[in-house]
């Protein structure tokens, strides 16, 4: 196992360096100056060509990148231009937040989608059935910053139950902390949860058509047993699939739900780095994002033989 | 049956919405973009259906008149997807050798960045323009179509046809363009009903973060993005465009669940 | 299905328990401000790496020898007096006694000396030593700074500059006096130890920052004035949350998870004033929209076609719909009822679009695309241009909006890379700092508008004269001018909005539009939430 994740890990670098030269030419290729923006309205024109030199600005394009890969090299992602501060600090602050609202929302999604989704295949073409897909067709059909803004506006501003900006860490108030995470991993699972319920059902109605469940009813075992032992387990590995990559892609940054909760997290991270031109950011950031992705995947390549005997790792 | 009645839901709602757009281009009742800064952030009344906005617009037309941007960016950023990517997929699941595994390198690296932040960046880098936004979102939706197309030809690959095809002695361009996409449709119209309710939804989303195609054209995404300053005044002006997006997803995804049923029942995305 | 039914039960006892998690909410929250900030400080060294929000935070903790009044004079902070000497080149600044560091240290002339000097070198690069080393435009240069005993320190320049004190009051670069234990040994910033009456103890980076009180901060007397007079503070924290974005801010207020939410956008004035429990403020400001038309553009170099879209723009209608009805036009750099306004001041060209129409006619215009530049960042450049736009078009011009985002739309301005821009100017205390923005020698900076060397050349006067007469009249030509070329049309001046709690008592603002949270307090109300 250990020679399957050496050489997964191996096979990801390639694929992480055109990563790292498409994020560096694309950001270079936009227009903006971080100098500019850095100096903001003083009228200076001598601070911002001293500051543009300082940053390497003038160099040509190729040097500018050896000397980025030089200095990743070294694990060093160099610092924000706009507050100095080192960008692995920065990521270091901001992962954790983005993971939080992401774990607790899809462990809360698969909670509700995979038993939904297990029970309207159960129920296939009955009224649950069409509840259920119903619901999950209507969660996916309204666009996420607008879910988030109902749920600030009803439990928020109308009720008043739940904060609605900011978070609390875990260490400093549990209680402030779950306040605080409830509206945005609302707001996350609502928007993801149409996806897996869809997911379970179809592989879960693929597995019951099969024989050995027809078998396993003949054998008189009862439908819970049937559903539980035999179906769930297979139609399991597709799901395992799905989830793998919406953990992937969520972890990355959920700017959306961040925005709307003023939450510090990775994505809102990027997308303000790209508004202020803050190169070394949006570097380090756009390549943390990729190897996020790529561990995540390799996590569940690696469980996937524990749900699918039939896979092996090679 | 259920499904037969969520497909007749399906294609009647995208029926009516590609026929609101057709309408939208021909036909509103005021200018969409006219200006009548004596009559702003009017209710919903028998002269302005659904109101007026902040710049005395009415909200009718431009609901109206953007069905068809909206719509445009969803279908063409999808077609650019799906056009270049059923090629590239195919070519690269029917020869499998170091091209397949360069091309797919490439777009492992591009499946690594959440589709809104790569759209982002390439919506920052060409411009909010009206095409910038088609691009990015095609070029974002790329990877996935290359994906599946290549997994499906992988599959066909072994199918008879295909050798009957080379024993005939039909080139490889000739074999993969009419037999081997012929057989991928299915699946590629499949990802593509689903790929353009998240096109609409991930521009609604770039229109939220301020990278939305430029006015005066709108699309309701935009026009949603934009009421969110007036919630607590003029709902009308979110309650429309919402309804017409949720109508318009709403009948993609019933589409493409019709369109899974009828072409792969075990094609899961 | 057991784990559906778990499920519903869970989620049932979830919404029970809601309410019972929010009955424990505010915890000493009496006693704390909390106020929302659109970003993050970018640090704590003023002037060094700065922006607005940085500014707001900051003026709380450091303070400099002077401050401006709301009248926009310049007054004492922790200067007691000064003295300009007869030939008008050296100033002397006597201390108010028994000021104290928020490190307990008594403030000295000494100290006064030692900040001067570690801004002025070169190696600190604090943005704004151009101002005093002869290099910048408005060129003053401090020749040398002297400690005349504890309490009094004289500043000798090398000529007379009436802007001296006004750039020292400047809030955008705080000449701001620190202990020297803000350096550590080897001369690297640690944190500010200033003399405001609060001080920063907490710091999440992207999140939040947090002051506390110092308890021995000596207010002066009087009433709070501008970021002069009384600064006295009733609130033991101050907490800025940084909230991105506006709505999001809103609905933070109305839930009552933050106080104060400074500029919020006009479009949810309506809103505010529906309720009860918020309480909008208002608050005319220097900072200023304008349409910018490039003159080297071989379309708009022709003077008839700036002129015909000046006569074509209802700069009251723009004003009014743009700012729902909070703001009205000024075509004119100087403000409004302030020192330096005149009936000249007020002289633009009248909204006329059958005018506006001939001038293009004689021009030769043939439907060529105009493109109006403009960002979503900013609301009011946003929602100008649209209005703009459309009254450009009612005269037959065809106007293309190219909406950017803010950071190339800067870069654009900054090289004079547009047609037409729609962009707002912060507010500069000065007018001759606010003409300074837009006139200028082109050669020397991309980013000027209007260059016609006479009209430079009466700016530079505007800034070296003390007499208010002659800058009066400066003022008056420098506008004529401005004006009769059309490069810059002057839209209005904000109106800025900030939102605040029912319960916070004595919040206002003023003209330069910083955000000031000493004199606020919280009415108690009698179930007493402390």
């Amino acid at each position: 196992m250990i020679a399957f994740v050496l050489r997964r890990l191996t096979l990801a670098v390639p694929s992480l360096l055109v990563a790292a030269v498409t994020i560096f030419v694309l950001m270079r290729v936009v227009p903006g100056d971080p100098a500019l923006l850095f100096i903001g309205d003083l009228e200076n024109q001598q601070a911002i060509t001293e500051m543009r030199e300082r940053l390497g600005l003038g160099k040509p394009l190729a040097q500018q990148f050896l000397v980025w890969l030089e200095q990743m090299a070294r694990g060093d992602l160099g610092s924000s231009i706009a507050t100095g501060e080192p960008v692995s600090r920065l990521l270091l602050d901001a992962f954790p937040i983005t993971a939080q609202v992401v774990l607790i929302a899809t462990a809360v999604t698969s909670l509700l989608a995979i038993p939904g989704g297990i029970l309207a295949a159960w129920r296939q073409n009955t009224k649950t059935d069409a509840a259920i897909l119903t619901g999950a067709s209507l969660s996916q059909s309204i666009p996420g910053f607008w879910m988030a803004l109902a749920l600030i506006l009803v439990f928020g501003v109308e009720l008043g139950w739940l904060p609605t900006v900011g978070h609390v860490s875990f260490a400093d108030s549990p209680h402030g902390w779950l306040r605080h995470l409830l509206l945005p991993v609302a707001a996350l699972v609502l928007t993801q949860i149409s996806t897996l319920t869809r997911m379970t059902r179809s592989s879960t109605i693929e597995v019951l058509r099969l024989d050995y469940i027809t078998h396993a009813r003949a054998k008189g075992l009862t439908e819970a047993a049937v559903l539980y032992r035999h179906a769930l387990r297979n139609a399991f590995a597709p799901v395992l699939t799905v989830l793998g990559l919406m953990l992937g892609h969520l972890l990355g940054g959920v700017v959306v739900i961040e925005t709307m909760f003023a939450l510090p997290g990775l994505g809102r991270l990027l997308v303000d780095a790209i508004f202020q031109r803050d190169y070394p950011v949006i570097q380090g950031c756009m390549l943390f994002i990729a190897v996020i992705y790529t561990v995540v995947n390799l996590l569940v390549d690696l469980l996937y033989p524990l749900f699918d005997p039939r896979v092996r790792l090679e | 049956m259920f499904n037969r009645f969520n497909q007749r839901v399906g294609i009647s709602l995208t029926v009516f919405i590609v026929l609101l757009a057709v309408i939208g281009s021909l036909y509103t009742p005021y200018d969409p973009v006219a200006q009548n800064l004596a009559e702003i952030l009017q209710p919903p009344s028998a002269s302005h259906w659904f109101g007026t906005d902040q710049y005395g617009r009415d909200v009718f037309s431009r609901a109206l008149s953007s069905a068809g941007d909206s719509l445009m960016i969803s279908v063409l950023s999808v077609a650019i997807a799906t056009g270049l990517g059923s090629v590239t997929g195919a070519v690269c699941g029917f020869f499998g050798n170091w091209v397949d595994r360069l091309v797919m390198m490439l777009m492992d690296a591009y499946m690594a960045f959440p589709s809104l932040l790569l759209a982002l960046a390439i919506t920052t880098m060409i411009g909010p323009r009206r095409y910038g936004v088609v691009i990015a979102l095609g070029l974002t939706y790329l990877p996935t179509v290359v994906r599946v197309v290549r997994s499906v030809v992988l599959s066909l690959r072994e199918k008879e046809f295909v050798e009957a095809s080379y024993a005939l002695g039909n080139t490889s361009a000739y074999t993969i363009f009419r037999h081997i996409l012929p057989n991928c449709i299915g699946p590629v119209l499949m990802i593509a009903s689903s790929l353009m309710a998240t096109a609409l939804l991930t521009e609604s989303a770039l229109s939220f973060l301020g990278l939305g195609i430029p006015p005066p054209a709108a699309t309701w995404g935009g026009m949603l993005a934009e009421s969110k300053l007036f919630v607590g005044t003029a709902i009308w002006l979110a309650v429309f465009p919402g309804l017409a997006i949720i109508i318009t997803l709403l009948g993609f995804n019933l589409l493409g669940d019709a369109l899974r049923d009828r072409f792969d029942p075990r094609m899961n995305l | 299905m057991k784990s559906v039914a778990a499920l519903g039960v869970l989620l049932v006892a979830l919404i029970v328990l809601l309410p019972a998690l929010s009955g424990c909410q505010r915890e000493s929250r009496g006693k704390t401000l909390r106020v929302s900030l659109a970003s993050d400080i970018r640090s704590t060294q003023f002037g060094v790496n700065r922006d607005e929000n940085t500014d707001t935070v900051l003026h709380h903790v450091v303070e400099g020898l002077v401050a401006y009044r709301e009248d926009l004079t310049v007054g004492p902070l922790l200067a007691e007096s000064w003295e300009v000497s007869e030939d008008g080149r050296s100033y002397t600044f006597t201390l108010r006694p028994g000021l104290r560091f928020h490190n307990g240290q008594v403030v000295t002339a000494s100290d006064v000396k030692w900040s001067w000097e570690y801004l002025l070198n070169p190696r600190n690069r604090w943005l704004c030593r151009n101002w005093y080393d002869g290099t910048g435009e408005t060129g003053i240069r401090i020749l040398k700074i002297e400690t005349l005993d504890e309490q009094t320190v004289r500043f000798e320049l090398t000529e007379p500059n009436y802007l001296f004190l006004a750039r020292m009051a400047h809030m955008v670069c705080l000449c701001g006096i620190i202990h020297r234990d803000s350096l550590d040994a080897h001369g690297n910033w640690i944190m500010p130890i200033g003399t405001g009456p609060y001080r920063i103890v907490r710091w999440n980076r992207r999140k939040s920052i947090e002051l506390e009180r110092f308890a021995d901060y000596q207010p002066l007397p009087g009433a709070r004035d501008g970021y002069a007079g009384r600064r006295e503070a009733f609130f033991d924290r101050i907490e800025f949350l940084v909230i991105p974005d506006a709505s999001v801010a809103e609905f933070a207020l109305l839930s009552g998870s933050i106080d104060i939410a400074p500029k919020m956008p006009a479009e949810v004035l309506p809103a505010l004033a529906r309720r009860k429990d918020v309480v909008p403020v208002l608050q005319p400001t220097l900072n200023w929209n304008v349409l910018l038309l490039q003159n080297e553009d071989p379309m708009l170099s022709d003077a008839r076609m700036r002129r015909a879209i000046a006569h074509a723009i209802n700069r009251e209608q723009v004003a009014q719909n743009a700012t729902q009805g909070l703001a009205h036009a000024n075509g004119s750099a100087v403000f409004p009822g302030s020192r330096y306004d005149s009936e000249f001041q007020r002289r633009v060209p009248e909204y006329d679009p059958s005018k506006a129409r001939q001038l293009i006619r004689e021009a030769g215009y043939a439907g060529q695309p105009i493109r109006l530049q403009v960002n979503r960042q900013f609301q009011l450049d946003y929602s100008s241009a649209i209005i703009v736009a459309e009254m450009l078009r009612q005269i037959g011009l065809h106007v293309e909006l190219e909406v950017l985002d803010w950071a190339t739309q800067l870069k654009n301005y900054n090289t004079g890379n547009y047609q037409m821009m729609s962009i707002g100017f912060s507010a500069r205390p000065d007018p001759t700092l606010m003409f300074d923005i837009f006139i200028g020698d082109r050669k020397k900076r991309s980013n000027v508008v209007f260059s016609d060397p006479a009209v430079v050349v009466k700016l530079r006067r505007s800034g070296l004269v003390t007499d208010p007469v002659e800058r009066q009249r400066l003022f008056d030509e420098i506008h004529a001018a401005a004006d009769a070329d059309s490069s810059l049309i002057g839209l209005f001046n904000h109106t800025i909005l900030d939102a605040v709690r029912a319960d916070i008592i004595n919040y206002s603002s003023w003209p330069l539009a910083r955000p000031r949270f000493w004199g606020v307090s919280r009415q108690m109300t009698e179930g007493g939430e402390q």
